[in-house]
């Protein structure tokens, strides 16, 4: 996760998971830029890295729905 | 087990970080043309060129899923004298932790490739340690 003024990115390797908040104004998950129900990278950082630990790996239809709701 | 690892650099740092990984920011962008869904790649292209016209602090956070990640009193204890004494050589810091300079060298390595801390070239050959994260956090 990098953060910095000019906003947040959370990239899961080797998945090629990205969800950031640049460009589009509001937080989303690539490819599709679906708008995520979460605001603070910490929070979505936690959720991520919780998913992986869970699950061993990135389920990522499972964990689209835990982040949009 | 979730291992975290945080710290806080400049653009200018962020950027060497980026020279070091890529070579140059032409270099990385003929990388992405070829692997385009390399999602890291990306968004250090996408970094890489807002940080050289905006300078800022960055707070980079890198969590490993992992059950071979240890550390033993010895190298926590290194891990806080390179923090809090800044040693200018690992002789130095064998001498200030009062170990023997052998077992030292094999848990700096250890340290190094574990990528907890950085050896930099110091004087005379020697090389400095130094941590490569401010606060490393074990989750279970």
């Amino acid at each position: 996760m990098r953060q910095s003024k000019r906003g947040w990115s959370i990239v899961v390797m080797p998945d090629n998971l990205l969800i950031d908040n640049f460009h589009h104004g509001y937080p989303h998950i690539h490819p599709q830029r679906e708008k995520i129900a979460y605001d603070d990278p910490e929070i979505v950082f936690q959720i991520v890295t919780d998913h992986i630990q869970r699950e061993n790996s990135i389920n990522f239809e499972k964990l689209k729905k835990e982040l949009i709701k | 087990m979730k291992i975290t690892f945080i710290k806080e650099i400049t653009s200018q740092e962020l950027i060497h970080d980026f020279e070091k990984t890529y070579g140059s920011l032409e270099r990385l962008e003929e990388f992405l043309k070829r692997n385009p869904d390399n999602m890291k790649a990306l968004v250090d292209f996408e970094d890489w060129k807002y940080h050289l016209e905006n300078p800022d602090v960055i707070k980079e956070t890198k969590s490993i899923i992992t059950h071979e990640f240890s550390l033993d009193k010895l190298e926590l204890i290194l891990l806080d004298f390179i923090k809090t004494n800044k040693p200018k050589s690992i002789r130095e810091l064998a001498k200030l932790s009062h170990k023997n300079i052998k077992n030292i060298h094999a848990k700096i390595k250890k340290l190094e490739k574990a990528g907890l801390i950085a050896l930099i070239d110091g004087p005379k050959n020697s090389k400095i340690p130094i941590l490569n994260y401010q606060k490393i956090e074990i989750e279970v």
